[in-house]
């Protein structure tokens, strides 16, 4: 896991972010998930463009975080929303 | 090809029409009954053709082997085979069941569902119970209390304890009673509709009061509670914003209960009279 890997929702994983917050649903799984704001932010930036750096640097700059903290938390929660196979890490 | 069949049954519900057929005298008769107050009168818009074919399922419990393909309905489980598809107005299932109304009626509950969506509806796990000439309707899964606060309701009008079809009408959403409850002596289906006021997911808990969530938890609560069109990722998306439509028009809560009718007080307190009085509507009781 480093900040130069892309993240990408898996296919058949569906967000609609509303009011900041977002709304995931993984049916085949039968799952729905709300995520935070930052969450959500983060989830917005997950298009197989942005890098986790890239991410990251977006949530430093619009959440006034420590630049260490948000590509801590970045990294974090994207290992987490891989280990839940909703999204997919690629180079 | 003929149908093989005894006579047809079916139900309709909200204009939604929809005919079983089945050579099964078992399943025929068992089904009739079920839906006796919801009867088919206009042409079908989905026909469902039950092939009982053995006695292999012990347990209508037991896993269907639901999944969907290209917006098909498909089952694949032993004993339980089968598809819906809404688009050609069809269905078929191949049953080997001990219990097969029982199987039986899940495959038309999952029709109905998808027929409800396709047709701008939603089914949704909720007991609805029409006060003052308006329906609540108590989200939940199975567990949350949807039953207790049916039968706690009394004796207001139980449209259903487990699935109501919400369904759009003359600029407002509806509830429409379903033949799909938990059988209980107790609570006594009618087929009837009301102007929905107010979805209220349930929270047992020790103190009795209505939370207003945000609304991202209240459209994840709503789509958690959409039985199979959840299921299909083909669906998924507009599914979310069927149920952002109907969140516009109809205010969710949380409603924090007890296991006794004194949800009712704070919710007729707060909630207080709806907005716009119904036109009219055909079974809807007090």
């Amino acid at each position: 896991m480093n900040l130069a890997l892309r993240l990408e929702p898996l296919p058949g994983v569906v967000g609609q972010v509303i009011e900041g917050e977002a709304v995931l649903v993984w049916p085949e799984r039968g799952e729905v998930k709300v995520l935070n704001p930052v969450g959500a932010r983060i989830w917005q930036l997950a298009d197989g463009h942005h890098t986790l750096g890239d991410i990251a640097a977006v949530i430093c700059a619009e959440y006034a975080v420590e630049p260490a903290q948000a590509q801590a938390d970045v990294l974090d929660f994207a290992a987490e929303l891989e280990r839940k196979g909703v999204v997919r890490l690629s180079p | 090809m003929d149908r093989l069949t005894i006579s047809p049954c079916g139900l309709e519900i909200a204009g939604l029409s929809l005919a079983v057929h089945t050579y099964d005298r078992r399943v025929q008769r068992g089904l009739a009954e079920r839906y006796r107050l919801f009867p088919l009168r206009h042409t079908p818009r989905l026909t469902l053709d039950i092939f009982c074919v053995g006695r292999w399922r012990a347990s209508a419990l037991l896993d269907t082997g639901m999944a969907f393909d290209d917006g098909r309905l498909v089952f694949t489980a032993p004993g339980y085979s089968g598809y819906v598809d809404v688009a050609r107005g069809q269905g078929e299932l191949a049953l080997s069941s001990v219990q097969p109304v029982d199987d039986a009626d899940y495959f038309v509950r999952c029709a109905v569902a998808l027929l409800a969506f396709a047709s701008g509806g939603l089914l949704l796990h909720a007991a609805g119970i029409v006060r003052h000439s308006y329906a609540y309707l108590f989200l939940g899964h199975s567990g949350s209390g949807k039953t207790t606060v049916a039968r706690l309701s009394a004796p207001a009008l139980v449209l259903n304890d487990d699935l109501v079809l919400l369904w759009p009408a003359e600029d407002r959403w509806w509830a429409y009673a379903t033949p799909f409850g938990n059988p209980s002596p107790e609570l006594v289906t009618v087929a009837g509709h009301a102007p929905a006021r107010a979805l209220l997911s349930l929270v047992q808990d020790r103190e009795v009061r209505l939370e207003k969530p945000g609304p991202a938890l209240a459209l994840a609560e709503m789509v958690g509670n959409a039985p199979v069109v959840s299921a299909d990722p083909g669906r998924a998306a507009a599914l979310l914003g069927r149920c952002q439509q109907i969140l516009q028009a109809v205010p969710h809560y949380r409603l924090h209960f007890l296991p006794d009718d004194s949800f009712w007080r704070i919710v007729d307190d707060e909630l207080g009279a709806a907005p716009g009085a119904p036109a009219g509507s055909s079974g809807a009781g007090d």
